[in-house]
């Protein structure tokens, strides 16, 4: 407003003769400031490039941090084949079926132990009735031992047999005592294996509800950690997108070195014609003072372009600082704050789940070793088999050999013959005893049997090396994740500092803005020079000329300087002068990030125009 | 293969950021300080668009466009002048020289690669 003031005056202006002293001092005054000019352009060029380059320095690793701290936490919940929720989830759907076929196992082998102790239940009571068969036998042996005394021939025949009969039913009793014995101490051990096994089920039982609560516990850390890593994950986006449009605030500001330039080239050839103005006795010396007036104008416009530059690169730079900052703050505080340590408790809880299949599997070894302790009995009776096989035979024999000789005897061998009939009803009790005691201990074979064979197939169901697998690659995600974390953490420090040392660079911008003053304020003397030599206000400078004079001598795109100091025009109606003021493309009114991408990209701003 | 963008300007600070500006979205970029020295630089190196600015020594940019219009291989590369002119009267002479488009100085880096996507398609 003061060059506003001052140019309403220039017509009144009164131009003085200057004596030729003065007007020699004028004209070096001149050149001297012409050549300060020129120099503050040429020295300000050097401290514009280095910001160039710090800015170029913090962009750069600004966008490495923002790109290191993204993959740091996309790392967690990726798309890839195998993120954290799907590692989580093959890991919990591993552990949780390894529980249930081992608690299927163990159910098995206790169904598999309650039919053993059941047979050799059964046996035992077999054992009782051929106890009975045994006594009869040896009560039969002794009543023909009697009845054939009564004659030679008889005795003859049946002395043999009867003693046979005897012997076999000894055999029978000493047999079925030992069977009843073993039957009854496997029977015993039985019952104490399926007191073992039914109370590793109940631990495997709670081993697999408390790896129920563990998975629920699990799925919530993991579901926090997605959740957590979408969130950053977007608020990555967001900081980036800001550090990259305050980076822009930067590029526009860096520019004016350039529009300073032509600014002080223009004002230089306007200094040209003052000099001219007042060498040689031309007497022009109110154009002259109007001239410089316009200068002194043109110079305060640009002390207030680098001002505004000066201000809102350091806010940008602040901004940036923050922008980092905010880029870091997630990784702080997952890395931190105890209640956001979902990583930590997931990997916990994992480390429980191992550790619960890895009780689970001792519990399934223990049930293991009884079964095949329970198959050890299989070897013993099959010797059991083998005499009772013998003794039916044996009986067999010996009821067939007893009523043939009784045929022999005839009249008088009538009551050995109904001995006889009696030895063959015990031998089909015995025969039937046989049969049944051979198909309990072929049962008991097979249960056996076929409890050694599933060890064997168990055996090959219940590799755990996924779950370890599972955990180490948990583990590694979170070492990655830490690791880089730490070092996006230290990246960002150092950024912070470079950042630091730019905005004390930022100072050249003030002593750039104080040395233009000073120019002013030497233009301003040198008006006082002229003006003090007006002895004679003989002519005026009309308003049409002052028109003129401002057209020639202020640039075009700076028009809006004049057209405020002439006061015609607004200032906006000229294309270009906007820019001067607000910048290329942003409107007063718009925030600068209320445009998607795509429409940043088709929306190319007032100062473009494509052919 | 990343594209080459020639930039010419007298000023070392509007190269640096328009090198910034481009190199940061993958594009290779030859600087010129001025219409001779891009004519040297386009006779050793082929590019894919020019940016050049109006006022610059030795060759100013309206002349540099008639040149470069007239080289064969150059007849429909896209030249845009970034410049701080705003004067209908002079986008009217750029573009009869053969000029693609005009952008005011200050530029935005966003603005400056819209630009850029657009013309190189």
């Amino acid at each position: 407003m003061r060059i506003k003031e001052i140019m309403a005056s220039i017509p009144n202006l009164l131009p003085s003769i200057l004596f030729r002293g003065d007007c020699r001092i004028a004209v070096e005054e001149i050149l001297r400031c012409r050549r300060s000019l020129e120099r503050i352009c040429r020295e300000s060029e050097s401290p514009f490039i280095d910001i160039g380059n710090a800015l170029e320095s913090v962009s750069n690793e600004g966008s490495a941090i923002a790109e290191k701290i993204l993959e740091t936490i996309g790392s967690i919940s990726s798309d890839a084949e195998e993120n954290l929720l799907d590692r989580m989830n093959k890991m919990v759907k591993e552990a949780l079926c390894d529980l249930d076929s081992r608690h299927h196992e163990v159910s098995l082998r206790l169904e598999q132990i309650r039919h053993l102790i059941d047979d050799l239940n059964r046996l035992q009571h077999s054992c009782k009735t051929v106890e009975k068969i045994s006594v009869s036998l040896k009560g039969i042996g002794f009543g023909i031992r009697v009845e054939s005394a009564g004659s030679e021939s008889s005795e003859a025949l049946f002395g043999v047999v009867s003693l046979q009969i005897g012997h076999l039913s000894q055999e029978i009793s000493r047999l079925t005592k030992q069977i009843q014995e073993d039957a009854r101490k496997t029977g015993r051990e039985q019952e104490e294996i399926y007191q073992e096994v039914t109370e590793e089920a109940g631990r495997i039982k709670g081993l697999t509800r408390n790896a129920q609560q563990t998975v629920e516990t699990s799925a919530e850390a993991a579901r926090k950690l997605i959740a957590w890593s979408i969130s950053s994950i977007e608020q990555a986006n967001t900081h980036g997108r800001e550090i990259r449009r305050q980076v822009g605030e930067v590029v526009v500001g860096m520019q004016l070195h350039d529009s300073m330039n032509q600014r002080v080239e223009h004002i230089l050839h306007a200094l040209e014609d003052v000099e001219s103005l007042c060498g040689k006795g031309k007497g022009r010396y109110a154009t002259a003072l109007a001239i410089i007036e316009l200068q002194q104008g043109q110079i305060e416009q640009t002390r207030e372009e680098i001002e505004r530059v000066h201000d809102r690169t350091q806010q940008a730079f602040y901004a940036i600082q923050n922008e980092i900052d905010g880029l870091t703050q997630s990784l702080s505080l997952l890395s931190t704050d105890h209640h956001q340590k979902p990583f930590e408790a997931l990997q916990k809880d994992l480390k429980n789940l191992k550790e619960l299949r890895h009780q689970a599997r001792s519990a399934t070894e223990r049930v293991r070793s009884t079964a095949r302790a329970a198959a050890d009995i299989n070897q013993r009776l099959t010797g059991h088999m083998e005499q009772v096989e013998n003794i039916g035979f044996q009986t067999h024999f010996l009821s067939l050999n007893a009523i043939i000789k009784a045929a022999h005897l005839g009249e008088t061998g009538r009551t050995l013959e109904v001995l006889a009939q009696e030895v063959t009803h015990i031998s089909r009790h015995t025969g039937r005893f046989v049969e049944t005691v051979k198909e309990i201990l072929n049962e008991i074979s097979g249960l056996a049997g076929k409890m050694a064979a599933d060890v064997g197939e168990e055996e090959m169901v219940t590799e755990t090396g996924t779950s370890d697998r599972g955990i180490a690659g948990l583990t590694e995600i979170y070492d990655d994740f830490v690791r880089n974390s730490d070092a996006s953490l230290h990246r960002a420090g150092v950024l912070k500092e470079a950042i630091e040392d730019v905005l004390s660079k930022l100072e050249f911008l003030q002593s750039l803005s104080d040395e233009l003053l000073g120019e002013i304020d030497q233009l301003e003397k040198l008006k006082n020079r002229i003006g003090r030599q007006k002895r004679k206000a003989d002519f005026k400078i009309s308003s049409e000329e002052a028109q003129r004079l401002a057209d020639r001598y202020t640039m075009h795109q700076e028009r809006g300087v004049h057209e405020r100091l002439v006061g015609s025009h607004s200032m906006t109606a000229l294309p270009g002068a906007q820019n001067l003021l607000q910048g290329p493309d942003q409107k007063p009114d718009q925030k600068p990030d209320q445009k998607s991408d795509h429409e940043e990209e088709e929306a190319f701003g007032d100062n473009v125009e494509l052919f | 293969m990343a594209k080459v963008i020639m930039t010419v300007d007298d000023s070392a600070s509007v190269r640096q950021m328009v090198r910034f500006t481009l190199t940061g979205a993958g594009y290779e970029v030859v600087e010129a300080a001025d219409g001779q020295d891009a004519l040297n630089k386009l006779g050793k190196t082929s590019v894919h668009m020019l940016l050049t600015d109006l006022n610059m020594p030795e060759m100013d940019g309206i002349e540099l466009i008639r040149k470069v219009r007239a080289m064969q291989e150059y007849r429909f590369v896209p030249i845009v002048m970034l410049t701080t002119e705003s004067q209908q009267k002079k986008k009217q002479e750029g573009k009869a020289a053969g000029a693609t488009g005009w952008i005011v100085k200050p530029f935005k880096p966003e603005q400056l690669l819209a630009v850029v996507r657009k013309v190189l398609g």
